[in-house]
């Protein structure tokens, strides 16, 4: 087996992370973890006023120039502010390579349509937070089911439902139809299968890998690494699917 | 899909010992797993490479007669490649649950009861409870109180459980039931944190931290917990994923011996105390 380069499509500069020197450990630690993308540290809770916004995306910035050939990110967006358009398009100018939303809006609510229209425009991904939970949803958290609609609102849109849903056999089932939602299983949730089903589901070709570090990268890894899958199926989830992904001019030449 | 042999842990990380203390086997009832067959079971244990293992079969969680979801897999064990110990999932709220313990305690290769209120229904306050806890640390048998089987945010609805176990009536459990050898499996870490004091206090006490979900750099968080002579590991398998978490341990900055004890060393000296218990008469 040649030896592992992973691409982490999903991870936040929060909790031990907050400390630039927690990442300079982890990335020292683990070559393997070759490019990470950081999704903020998501400033300001669930409704981050403007200002909040702007902090984690020059947060993220700080932590790609400190790191400048092993982290990458996605401009965070609150699309019920004004100033979204601009904010995500200052984002991209600085070097971001995707739009991230999380539970300020539901994606399929029409205050969020400018801002995936202005993603499509630039050709870049959008990682989108999706949870189906039993425990009950936050009020604005999206469904996988609004991912299905609003990907098929904006076929030429390019999404990345993030944590496959959460609950797994519900979300990969409602995204399984779409090639052009992509999903990562980042996160927390173990609980075998949920690659099984998705690359049974999506093929191979629509699954990329993200651990929503600092949730633990290996255990993650495992996830995939347990199925055993041949060096090219791996060598898609861990890398090539998500390059693919990305605009042109975002690609990374050294991976 | 085809699949290779990509999976091998030994790409990542050197291979350990596994005393596996939280493995389970039979029907789950709401997704084909690996493990309902002794022969699948054989793969399970193969695959995930463990030198020994504690089993909980499904149906004795689900069944209302523990013994009749345990019994066809102590038969069945034969065809294993080591002979595995059980925990025997009890239910205080069964009338004459005294039979229940006093199978397990007839069957050398039963390691203790197990207890999972949020699927039973009971409080950690519940008074046969209690009776059951003072029964099992009479005969000083380990008991292992299992937090969850799931994510909470994963359960089916038909599994719709009781709200997460309050960390404070845990305490108050332990506490009051000192004598016995306790296993906490399931719980998060930040669970396992409200009771960590517990472990300075009762070196009978074990927190199982393989189902924990430790975030990055699992050593911090465990050495938090203080104790590691009272941490064990179990994978949680094939309801869980068994490799990542393992990797994770494996690579953290533990030293060999501390590794050893938490893979394998923590539960083999538990252990010893029902085998001490089996012996003696009641």
């Amino acid at each position: 087996m040649k030896p592992l380069r992973i691409i982490d499509a999903h991870t936040h500069q929060w909790a031990v992370f907050a400390d630039k020197r927690a990442m300079a450990r982890f990335l020292d630690f683990n070559p393997e973890a070759a490019w990470l993308v950081l999704a903020s540290d998501l400033q300001g809770g669930y409704y981050p006023n403007e200002d909040e916004v702007a902090a984690s995306n020059s947060s993220t910035l700080a932590y790609m120039a400190t790191f400048p050939d092993r982290i990458s990110g996605w401009c965070y967006i609150n699309p019920s502010h004004r100033s979204a358009v601009d904010e995500f398009r200052r984002g991209l100018d600085a070097g971001l390579i995707g739009l991230k939303l999380w539970v300020a809006t539901r994606c399929s609510e029409a205050v969020t349509f400018p801002i995936i229209e202005a993603a499509i425009e630039a050709d870049v991904p959008m990682l989108v937070h999706t949870w189906h939970k039993a425990t009950g949803n936050l009020p604005d958290e999206s469904y996988p089911m609004d991912m299905a609609e609003v990907a098929r609102r904006y076929p030429e849109g390019k999404f990345l439902m993030a944590h496959f849903g959460g609950n797994w056999e519900f979300g990969l089932r409602a995204i399984a139809d779409l090639p052009n939602v992509w999903a990562d299983f980042s996160g927390t949730i173990n609980e075998y299968g949920a690659y099984e089903m998705a690359v049974d589901l999506l093929g191979d070709t629509r699954v990329v890998f993200g651990s929503d570090l600092s949730a633990d990268f290996w255990g993650n890894a495992g996830r995939v690494l347990q199925g055993g899958w041949t060096e090219e199926t791996l060598d898609r989830i861990f890398r090539t699917n998500f390059i693919d992904l990305l605009a042109e001019r975002d690609r990374p030449k050294f991976i | 899909m085809a699949k290779g042999a990509a999976g091998d842990i030994a790409s990542v990380v050197d291979v350990q010992p596994l005393f596996d203390a939280n493995l389970f086997c039979g029907s789950y009832p709401f997704r084909k797993l690996p493990g309902q067959s002794a022969e699948s079971l054989a793969e399970v244990i193969a695959a995930a490479r463990l030198s020994r293992c504690v089993l909980t079969p499904f149906e004795s969680i689900f069944y209302r007669q523990p013994l009749e979801g345990l019994k066809p897999w102590l038969d069945a064990a034969c065809t294993l490649p080591f002979k595995p110990l059980y925990w025997l999932a009890v239910n205080p709220l069964m009338p004459a649950w005294q039979r229940d313990l006093e199978a397990a305690r007839r069957f050398s290769a039963v390691a203790g009861i197990r207890l999972f209120p949020r699927y039973h229904g009971y409080g950690l306050d519940h008074p046969a409870l209690a009776e059951v806890a003072a029964a099992a640390s009479s005969l000083l048998m380990p008991i292992n109180l299992t937090a969850r089987l799931l994510d909470d945010r994963l359960h089916p609805y038909p599994l719709r459980a009781d709200d997460p176990l309050a960390m404070e009536t845990v305490v108050e459990l332990l506490q009051r039931s000192s004598q016995a050898p306790w296993v906490l499996s399931m719980f998060t870490m930040a669970e396992l944190a409200v009771a960590a004091p517990m472990l300075s206090q009762n070196p009978n006490l074990y927190f199982d931290i393989g189902c924990s979900k430790p975030f990055e750099f699992w050593e911090d968080d465990i050495r938090a917990l203080g104790a590691p002579s009272q941490i064990i590991y179990g994978t949680g398998a094939p309801l869980y994923y068994h490799l990542g978490n393992r990797i994770s341990l494996s690579r953290s900055g533990f030293t060999a011996t501390e590794k050893q004890a938490i893979f394998t060393g923590n539960l083999e000296r538990m252990l010893s105390i029902d085998r001490r218990v089996a012996a003696a008469p009641v």
